[in-house]
């Protein structure tokens, strides 16, 4: 029975990983009707970035998150007008195209830049655990899920109790509404953007040293976390933390009761389950329409 | 209608005979590479009906390209039958699934669509990657056959051994599936397709049966993904996990908008260049996701509607402009 | 058309590139030899690090000879140049065909060094013997070698043989109940039943069996605890390097106190990612390098030390342990040609390998003595290395007999 709180214990930690980047996927498809494959191409960078910060010159690491966050925002900016501006108006399909472009481009200058071989942090509390009676729990998992929770606490104030954020809400509920209130849509649609590649910023420096960087590592997390947005509902993002610390612990106990092999599977297979009979997941907004 | 002598008859024309004529005079090496885009080419033809016509993007067409090689290989190999059932068997099992996953999966619109064909493909990945006791697990499965010999008049026998012949099969192949869906899409059926593209309410409203024809469609084009994956697996004799990857099925849209999804040289033009310029690029191997990924973000942005949308526009007699970045381009 | 223009642009560029060669170059001929690996996709680190072995045997070859006698080739009185023409397959098994076809239609070459993994090496096994190409496709399992091609090298003997020593040290040190965890591939899977089976048949016991899919995991906390609630004295794990690591990792955190032992590519990489002080009394069944690597002065031969320093200063990165295979393998080709007196005949090269072998003047990094009759190289001994006080201790070290290996 030990073993199944350290299951649920890993699942969360794992889960508040997704939580990080759901939450920023729902963001964006929220505000932009676009599923942003790139989103876990993006938390690579920002690993990348926190590494050669702290490994190489010597920056603290909350510094480096600090840094890769602000860093990760801009460049969100600027993919924001250099990429998705311009074809706004084209079908979705086209701006998910541009988002699949955006992902090789990613992965293709980080293999280029940063080289094929594995990198890993190594910080002073890298090799460190805390234990709680008989679970133990790496220190940098720890922090990820103090982390996490932090950050989305910051999140849910900003959304609900400022107006910026309630701009945000109201475009994404609807488009048009919050034009006639006088809500500059464009605007807050590029911070929406921002907003989301700096949570997947946010996610790859707190991520990072708890796992190997390589290029490709964004990945596996991406395709959860869409897992886990559909589960929670599009453009929800209460549904983004509920689905993604579920689908952590469902993937932990696949682990450790069946087989890691098929946990993926298992978690595609919620996915499909919960399209096919309740395809605005647990708190999203009405299928879309077009 | 077309003159018989028009610009697109002729480039079709030409394009046949360089394809059927260039194996005899470049080596095995670039014969090779053809068969592959050609194989490829199937694969986008495929996703071009169902989406570029039909209006439903699926990324889950590297799984009906998996299902289609290994149940070849499997039955060919494991139940000892031979190349001809197993490759009839494949086509049929491909378009069953196709079938199946379509019923629930084209009951949504959209991203949602599309994240559940991602959603299969990744499973369909796993299971051929996990089932070792069918498929080989990772080390895949060896020794697919090509096809038995078919006796001709006269006394000679068409022979599949070598390289050439394989190419001209696989040419064959892409042929008359490019020649169906022209068909196809010219037909009632095809011009249906093209209206749920547009408007899928407003298609309804008019009375059509959308569920049913966008599963024919979704059918249609899983039954071809598995031609092209039988042909694989018999070109190569050995299939293995990669080709049931779900990240092949970015690639495949990716050689799909670039040629241009909605017309019929889309998806082979879309192929060839894709499969082409890496090829070339031998010599920095290190940037070609980094070139693919620029090559992608420069056509959906300025040309989405791909090469063959781009010539389309220039030749194009009547006046209508094509919708403004549309990704997909009708039936002209 | 397109694809004629590009390779008249080829053949223009070749031309170009032989006009501008230094004068030297024009004195000596020159024999190519191909190098199949993946330069981009998930296993990019593997095909580079391949390619760079390679290209360093070559440079040294071209300096000094492969016995001294420099330098370059010294086949039937003539003097040749080596040059490495590489193909990227992106590990596709499709495309490493092509690009042995490529390679030996273009380029002409002998011998090619590569592809990267079984279905590839099984899928050019098709095509090798038809184009007359010498290779050596790095494969781990049993079958690669059983397939009757007459012109195929591996060179390293499966793991899944070294299952037994591995059980043997394993029962010695009193680690007698074992969880097993290997990657899905095939020759991992057999190797973890291996150790298995023999570790039963000695009186111990396997109390849990997993395998992975490394690209599709990052996480092994719940493997790792699904074992520890087996309460196992030994953990084996046998993946990659990386994520052999990380699981090892992952299992300490999850507060495992027992010991592992993990296979040959748990190299100083892994070392640094988990920390051998962390590993008190576990085992490592190494390869000879990897030992060498920390204890330079047990290296008595002294090449495998000297091909890493050579590696790290041309490079300034390290080397992925599977790409290290090909390095002797080329060297073998090299010398063959030279014994054969042909840098053409693929059949009289391969004829010429055992020789290259028995010799024994090769800078080779693991002192294979002989090539068997089905391709498989063999000789070189295999280690079983004791973690203690933060270093490692030579536990025992053995060879596989060849008669179970023809």
């Amino acid at each position: 029975m030990v073993e199944l709180a350290q299951y649920l214990l890993n699942g969360i930690s794992q889960g508040c990983v997704y939580v990080l980047l759901a939450s920023g996927l729902t963001i964006i498809f929220g505000i932009l009707n676009v599923p942003n494959f790139a989103q876990g191409h993006l938390y690579m960078v920002a690993a990348y970035l926190g590494f050669y910060m702290v490994m190489s010159y010597s920056t603290n690491y909350w510094l480096a998150l600090v840094l890769a966050t602000f860093a990760l925002g801009i460049l969100g900016l600027l993919v924001y007008f250099l990429v998705f501006y311009p074809i706004r108006n084209a079908p979705e399909v086209n701006l998910f195209v541009a988002a699949m472009a955006l992902l090789m481009i990613l992965e293709g200058g980080a293999l280029f830049l940063f080289g094929t071989e594995t990198k890993w942090f190594l910080i002073p509390w890298s090799r460190s655990v805390l234990s709680f009676g008989s679970l133990t729990l790496q220190v940098q998992r720890v922090i990820v899920i103090v982390g996490t929770t932090v950050v989305m606490f910051l999140l849910w104030f900003f959304i609900k109790r400022t107006a910026l954020g309630a701009a945000l809400e109201a475009t994404a509920q609807h488009r048009e509404g919050a034009l006639l209130c006088g809500i500059k849509v464009s605007r807050i649609s590029a911070m929406a953007f921002v907003v989301g590649t700096a949570l997947a910023g946010i996610a790859g420096v707190l991520i990072g040293p708890a796992v190997l960087l390589e290029p490709t590592m964004g990945m596996g997390p991406l395709l959860v976390a869409f897992s886990a947005i559909i589960f929670g509902g599009l453009g929800s993002i209460a549904g983004a933390v509920v689905g993604s610390l579920i689908l952590g612990v469902v993937e932990s106990l696949a682990s450790g009761y069946i087989s890691a092999i098929y946990s993926l599977a298992f978690v595609f297979a919620i996915m499909i389950v919960m399209l096919l009979f309740r395809p605005k997941g647990l708190f999203g907004k009405e299928v879309w329409r077009p | 209608m077309k003159s018989t002598f028009s610009p697109a008859r002729t480039a079709w024309l030409l394009a046949l005979i360089v394809a059927v004529l260039l194996p005899l005079f470049v080596g095995g090496y670039l014969t090779s590479i053809l068969l592959l885009i050609a194989i490829w080419a199937i694969v986008a033809v495929s996703l071009n009906l169902l989406y570029g016509y039909t209006g439903q993007l699926s990324l889950g067409h590297s799984a009906f390209l998996g299902i289609g090689a290994y149940a070849c290989g499997i039955i060919a190999v494991k139940l000892h039958l031979g190349f001809w059932p197993a490759f009839f068997a494949a086509i049929a099992i491909s378009g069953l699934f196709g079938f199946l996953i379509g019923i629930p999966a084209l009951k949504l619109r959209g991203p949602y669509f599309v994240l559940v064909t991602l959603g299969f493909a990744a499973i369909v990945g796993v299971i051929v990657l996990g089932w070792t006791q069918l498929t080989g697990g990772a080390n895949g499965l060896a020794g697919v056959p090509r096809p038995n010999p078919i006796p001709l008049p006269f006394g000679r026998t068409l022979r599949f051994d070598s390289l050439l012949a394989m190419y001209y099969f696989t040419l064959f192949f892409l042929i008359v599936i490019a020649l169906i869906c022209h068909r196809l899409v010219r037909s009632l059926l095809g011009r249906t397709f093209v209206a749920i593209s547009h408007d899928e309410d407003l298609a309804e409203s008019l009375g059509i049966n959308t569920m049913q024809k966008k599963l024919i469609s979704f059918t249609i084009s899983a039954l071809f993904s598995g031609v092209a994956g039988a042909l694989y697996a018999s070109y190569n004799s050995v299939i293995s996990p990669d080709i049931a990857y779900f990240a092949r099925g970015m690639d495949v849209l990716a050689c799909l908008i670039v040629g241009g999804a909605g017309t019929m040289a889309g998806p082979i033009i879309g192929t060839f260049v894709m499969t082409a310029i890496p090829e070339a690029l031998q010599i920095v191997p290190t940037l070609r996701t980094l070139i693919n990924g620029f090559i992608l973000l420069i056509f959906i942005i300025f040309l989405p509607t791909g090469i063959a949308g781009g010539f389309k526009a220039l030749f194009s007699r009547r006046g209508h402009s094509l919708r403004s970045g549309v990704g997909r381009n009708g039936v002209a | 058309m397109k694809t004629k223009s590009i390779f008249l642009s080829v053949v223009i560029l070749l031309v170009a590139g032989a006009l501008v060669c230094p004068a030297y170059a024009q004195q000596m001929k020159s024999v190519k030899i191909g190098v199949i690996s993946p330069l981009s996709g998930p296993l990019t680190f593997i095909g580079t690090s391949m390619l760079r072995c390679v290209q360093l045997m070559v440079k040294e070859v071209n300096e000094k000879g492969t016995t001294g006698n420099g330098p370059g080739l010294l086949v039937g009185g003539q003097r040749y140049k080596l040059e490495v023409v590489n193909y990227d397959d992106s590990a596709d098994p499709a495309k490493s065909v092509a690009g042995m076809r490529k390679l030996a239609e273009m380029y002409n070459v002998p011998v090619v060094l590569g592809p990267f993994g079984t279905p590839q090496v099984w899928a050019t096994q098709e095509v090798n013997v038809g184009l007359k190409v010498l290779f050596n496709g790095l494969s781990t399992s049993d079958e690669s070698r059983k397939k009757g091609n007459a012109l195929y090298i591996q060179e390293r003997v499966p793991g899944m043989y070294y299952g037994d020593y591995m059980a043997e040290a394993c029962f010695e040190k009193g680690y007698k109940k074992a969880a097993v965890l290997t990657d899905i591939n095939e020759a991992y899977v057999s190797w973890g039943k291996r150790f298995g089976q023999k570790l039963t048949s000695l009186g111990g016991q396997v109390v849990a069996v997993q395998a992975v899919d490394i690209k599709n995991t990052t996480d092994y906390h719940s493997i790792m605890t699904s074992f520890k609630a087996k309460n196992p004295d030994v953990i084996f794990v046998a993946t990659y390097e990386e994520p052999t690591a990380l699981a090892v990792n992952h299992a300490l955190d999850v507060g495992y106190k027992g010991k592992f032992i993990v296979t040959s590519d748990f190299g100083i990489k892994a070392e640094r990612i988990v920390g051998l002080d962390r590993m008190e009394g576990s085992l490592n069944q190494a390869m000879v390098h990897t030992y060498y690597r920390k204890y330079p002065d047990q290296d008595k031969r002294g090449y495998a030390t000297a091909f890493i320093k050579k590696y790290l200063d041309t490079y300034k990165e390290d080397f992925a342990q599977p790409g290290l295979s090909v390095y002797d393998p080329a060297w073998m080709f090299a010398r063959a040609m030279e014994i054969s007196g042909s840098v053409t005949d693929a059949y009289a090269i391969r004829a010429a390998c055992p020789k290259a072998l028995e010799e024994g003047k090769l800078p080779i990094i693991f002192p294979n003595v002989d090539v068997l009759k089905n391709g498989l190289m063999w000789g070189a001994p295999e280690l079983i290395l004791e973690v203690k006080g933060g270093q490692y201790k030579l536990m025992k070290e053995f060879r596989v007999p060849r008669n179970i290996l023809e």
